[in-house]
């Protein structure tokens, strides 16, 4: 059976996952319209400053991130006055899954902006809608099934952070010990083959979820929107 | 007639990926009146980039728009208050027919004659995907008009669809044109098709508006044959009902009658006929024995050659009626004609148009 310990380590990794997805999500929108839409000065720039948790390893964002919120840091230092000192809290796991699932979130996001044909915001704006309007009423929802996609590829990936969040928040049982961390800390002892085994069941429970609610919520939005 | 809209702009538009590469620069000046207007020219001489400019959607580099006495050249589309149905419909997919018509309304706008006007009530509750062509024009064309506009710009409104379709797209333009008072421009390049609605036309060639004018005036100017190409050059006619025989109508040029095929007209009906140069023939002496019913004695006024044909502008006998015929070089040498010749024009087909005023 499951022990206390290992429930406890499921219920932490979608604690974890719901809070970094719900926070970046609104971000990633934004990011994915700005890109998809507006021309700015030094866009390549901060397109690949989105796209690096993408391509470096991930523990080299867990380390970016402890070395920048450590209190002996500026802005760490900062943050420590206000009362916040994120490093070894579950609140720097979820920084550290939201990180690396930022630019998958972004890219599917903007995709769906960008297949956007840009004469219906055209047409939006004769019939006297603002920028505001016409985001809200035409971009936003024509770009739903891309952020579902978003939403359970960011999911997905923050279910599975390992890099960043063991270096960042660190393995500590119960409060930043997720599914592979504690996985991994299983497979590293003696005899821990068949909690190691339980685990990786574990592992997926959040998995096909996530995915089946996501066909379900894509079916339904396209039931809803072509078939009449 | 009240003046609508006044332009004198210039824009530049790039016309290649690259910048500085090279731009399209283009300039208007015109005075459009209330009423309908149309706007000619041939494919890609910027009559879409025009509306743009005018809706505000593309910048113009310089100049002034004015609507309705307000300089409109600085204010954004969404604040213009001019209705535009382009070329593909473009309604929203995720919203059913009820929500496009209202997406511009007012709060508590009461749609339905509008609906009704435009026939629409069985499809409001449908989606855009389940309509047809002409349905989802329809639908724009009332969409636009909801939002209250001071003018509509349709965009070639004609474009894909069949004769009989285009007839009633147009009927319906200038139906709700006039119920609803609100002024048009209307974009073609099918000359044919605007006839029976316009009151004032624009002339575009080569990204400028070359020439402006009641739509009398504009189609009888050589600048419109040469733009629009020798195969819409034509004359213009006005003319009214004397009576109707086995399905043709007869109107009468000068005591001379010509017989056309118009059901549904009354005697003492205006209308305008538009006979095109290609479909006169000139004949020296009356023919007998002809299919063709229409024979009408004429005076050359003046031969003008184009590439391998000739245009001869003649005077209706008794009248002031300008009619054109465009022939052979070989027939004009053949029948040997100079200005001050009096022969017949024959003429195989007049297209008719209806108009109330």
């Amino acid at each position: 059976m499951i022990t206390p310990a290992e429930g406890q380590a499921l219920w932490l990794s979608v604690k974890v996952a719901l809070v970094a997805v719900t926070v970046a999500l609104p971000f990633a929108v934004f990011v994915a319209y700005a890109f998809a839409r507006w021309s700015f000065p030094f866009k390549s720039f901060l397109n690949v400053l989105v796209h690096i948790p993408l391509v470096v390893p991930p523990v080299v964002i867990g380390y970016l991130l402890l070395v920048t919120t450590t209190p002996t840091s500026k802005f760490g230092g900062w943050l420590s006055d206000l009362g916040l000192n994120p490093s070894f809290t579950w609140g720097a796991a979820a920084i550290a899954s939201g990180v690396m699932a930022f630019p998958l979130m972004v890219r599917a996001v903007r995709q769906a902006f960008e297949s956007q044909p840009i004469a219906l915001t055209e047409i939006a704006e004769t019939l006297g809608a603002s920028r505001y309007r016409r985001f809200l009423t035409i971009n936003l929802p024509l770009a739903v099934p891309g952020i579902l996609t978003a939403t359970v590829l960011g999911f997905g990936r923050a279910i599975g952070e390992f890099g960043a969040t063991i270096t960042f928040a660190a393995n500590i049982p119960g409060v930043t010990q997720t599914l592979p961390l504690a996985l991994y800390t299983a497979a590293q002892s003696p005899g821990g083959e068949e909690a190691a085994f339980r685990l990786t069941l574990l592992c997926l429970i959040p998995a096909v979820i996530s995915l089946i609610t996501s066909e379900w919520l894509t079916r339904r939005h396209y039931f809803r929107n072509e078939q009449r | 007639m009240t003046t609508t809209l006044t332009a004198d702009i210039r824009w530049s538009i790039p016309t290649s990926l690259s910048l500085k590469e090279g731009t399209n620069t283009g300039q208007a000046c015109f005075t459009v009146p209330s009423g309908i207007t149309v706007l000619i020219g041939p494919s890609g001489s910027g009559k879409t980039t025009l509306m743009r400019m005018i809706t505000g959607l593309s910048d113009i580099t310089a100049g002034k728009l004015t609507l309705q006495g307000q300089n409109i050249a600085a204010l954004p589309a969404y604040r213009r208050q001019i209705g535009y149905v382009p070329q593909s419909p473009t309604l929203f997919p995720h919203m059913s027919v009820r929500a496009n018509i209202l997406y511009g309304a007012k709060k508590d706008t009461d749609i339905s004659f509008l609906v009704n006007e435009l026939s629409l009530p069985d499809l409001l509750d449908r989606k855009p995907s389940s309509l047809s062509g002409g349905e989802a024009r329809r639908v724009a064309i009332a969409r636009a008009l909801v939002s209250s506009p001071r003018l509509m710009l349709y965009d070639e409104p004609t474009s894909g669809l069949d004769p009989v379709k285009r007839a009633s797209t147009l009927s319906l333009i200038r139906t709700v044109s006039r119920n609803h008072n609100v002024p048009a421009i209307v974009s073609t390049h099918l000359i044919d098709d605007m006839m029976p609605i316009a009151d004032y036309a624009l002339l575009m060639d080569n990204q400028s508006v070359v020439l402006e004018g009641s739509l009398e005036d504009v189609l009888d100017a050589p600048e419109t044959t040469e733009v629009l190409g020798l195969e819409d050059g034509g004359s213009l006619i006005a003319a009214q009902i004397t009576g109707e025989d086995n399905g043709l109508i007869e109107v009468s040029l000068g005591g001379q009658p010509l017989w056309l095929s118009g059901a549904s007209r009354t005697t003492g009906d205006h209308v305008h006929m538009r006979i095109r140069a290609r479909d006169v023939a000139i004949a020296k002496d009356r023919p007998e024995n002809i299919s063709i019913n229409n024979c009408l004695a004429v005076t050359v006024q003046d031969l003008k050659p184009a590439s391998t044909e000739t245009i001869v502008t003649m005077l209706v006998a008794e009248t002031d009626t300008v009619l054109k015929a465009r022939i052979t070089q070989k027939s004009a040498t053949a029948l040997a004609l100079k200005p001050g010749d009096a022969c017949f024009a024959l003429i195989k087909a007049v297209a008719v148009w209806h108009r109330e005023d």
